[in-house]
């Protein structure tokens, strides 16, 4: 008898093990419970599926703000300064001009006004950013001129402007994120090494795990073509590191933890620090966003050049 | 019933945040983002494109010239969330704009909101809470 119960136990163990879960991220292992989705959670922490909008910092704009108080400004949330670029990074990677405010530098006059919240995206506070590069110049560099490729992390800079999405492969062995932004998407390779030799590209080759709640993505492989951020005056190099903690706070609300690495920019110092939240939103809203350089030449004609070429070029289309 | 009523009541919130212009793609150095102008004109265009959209505005000067005024807007996508449609705006329409002038070109502005003769206002204002 006693043993006759000890086998219905072992087989009642067995039976629970094996027990398919619903909205698994991986399914490499689909007879094994996920870790941290335990009885008391209302939710998988592992299920990153499905559309996700960053919050806005506007207080017009309505749902400006999470249920924890998150929200995002820009990249301006980080307080953490920039680490010294070195030598070789001055000479390398310093852009001549960025159309955008920049975290820190020179102050423009009268920047400390009452009221005057610095940095600032609309009323700027700075002339140029920490390492002379100027900064809120009309024709200057922003991340995506010309339809050329973001990439990361200067595609997060501003999670309010379009939407991400999560994809599992059904193998289980990648998750694609995609980007409603500039229609550009990663491949993030779960649990597999980098390939040793990485010819560098726009988005890098990225390797994924979990660590307890945390989708662990750790990317390498950049080309240096691309801004780090559009506040900041300064591409990548090629040497450049992002590791993203992707982690949802409940069921609607994920934060996304970042830390960047360059060596050649920074040589062993680390820049961490960096937030963004994300709130799911409806599918129906990630829509087609295509850059064409045709119409977005016609676009810089109409700002920059006298205003007969710009209607030109776009009249009747 | 209830389930749907939260749905529509979060696509309805993430559309008011939206509601906004969703610009800052090369950000706003062209721009007097501090000044606000409002001007009544006829529509001669409106390309709802990628990155930035653009109308087309022709107005009189106080010497009786016609300007063509070129109004920037958001991106496609995003005007499409503040309730934009393709055709918007058609040429002819007689329009009040609201927007932040341009630096350089006297002719160029940041589109913020438009008025259009029966009472409609886009992007729809925020509601009342």
């Amino acid at each position: 008898m006693r043993i006759r119960n000890l086998f219905f136990v072992v087989a009642s163990i067995a039976a629970l093990s094996i027990s398919p879960r619903l909205n698994s991220q991986t399914q490499s292992a689909p007879a094994a419970a996920k870790p941290g989705a335990t009885a008391a959670q209302s939710f998988d922490p592992h299920n990153l599926t499905g559309t996700w909008i960053g919050y806005n910092w506007r207080t017009d704009t309505g749902q400006a703000k999470g249920p924890h108080g998150e929200t995002n400004y820009g990249t301006f949330d980080q307080k953490i300064p920039e680490p010294t670029l070195t030598e070789w990074g001055k000479q390398h990677l310093l852009y001549k001009a960025i159309t955008h405010e920049v975290m820190a530098g020179t102050h423009l006059p009268g920047w400390d006004r009452p009221g005057h919240i610095c940095p600032n995206v609309e009323d700027p506070c700075f002339s140029a950013d920490q390492n002379g590069v100027p900064a809120n110049q009309l024709d200057g560099e922003y991340s995506g001129k010309d339809c050329e490729p973001m990439s990361t992390p200067a595609i997060y800079d501003l999670p309010y402007l379009g939407q991400i999405e999560f994809i599992p492969a059904p193998d289980g062995k990648r998750i694609f994120q995609l980007f409603e932004y500039h229609r550009e998407w990663r491949t993030f390779w779960m649990d597999r090494e980098h390939p040793k030799d990485i010819d560098p590209t726009y988005e890098g080759d990225s390797t994924a795990h979990w660590e307890g709640n945390d989708l662990v993505v750790d990317t390498i492989g950049y080309n240096d073509k691309t801004m780090l951020s559009h506040f900041i005056g300064h591409s990548k190099s090629e040497a450049f590191r992002l590791v993203e903690h992707f982690r949802l706070l409940d069921k609607n609300n994920m934060v996304i933890e970042m830390t960047y690495y360059d060596p050649k920019a920074w040589g062993d110092k680390s820049w961490p620090g960096f937030k963004k939240f994300y709130h799911r939103a409806p599918m129906e809203n990630f829509r087609e966003y295509i850059c064409s350089p045709r119409e977005n030449q016609a676009f810089d004609n109409v700002v920059i050049a006298p205003e007969s070429v710009a209607i030109e070029g776009m009249k009747g289309k | 019933m209830k389930i749907k009523a939260i749905g529509f009541f979060f696509a309805f919130v993430v559309v008011l945040m939206l509601a906004t212009p969703v610009l800052a793609h090369h950000g706003y150095a062209a721009y007097d983002m501090l000044s606000t102008r409002t001007m009544k004109g006829t529509v001669s265009y409106f390309a709802m494109v990628n990155p930035h959209g653009q109308i087309g505005i022709d107005t009189k000067g106080d010497s009786g010239e016609i300007q063509h005024w070129v109004m920037e807007s958001g991106s496609a996508h995003g005007l499409k969330d503040q309730g934009f449609e393709s055709d918007t705006f058609k040429a002819g329409d007689e329009v009040t704009v609201y927007f932040h002038p341009g630096k350089g070109d006297p002719h160029v502005g940041l589109f913020i909101k438009v008025v259009f003769p029966d009472g409609r206002i886009l992007p729809k204002p925020k509601a009342a809470e």
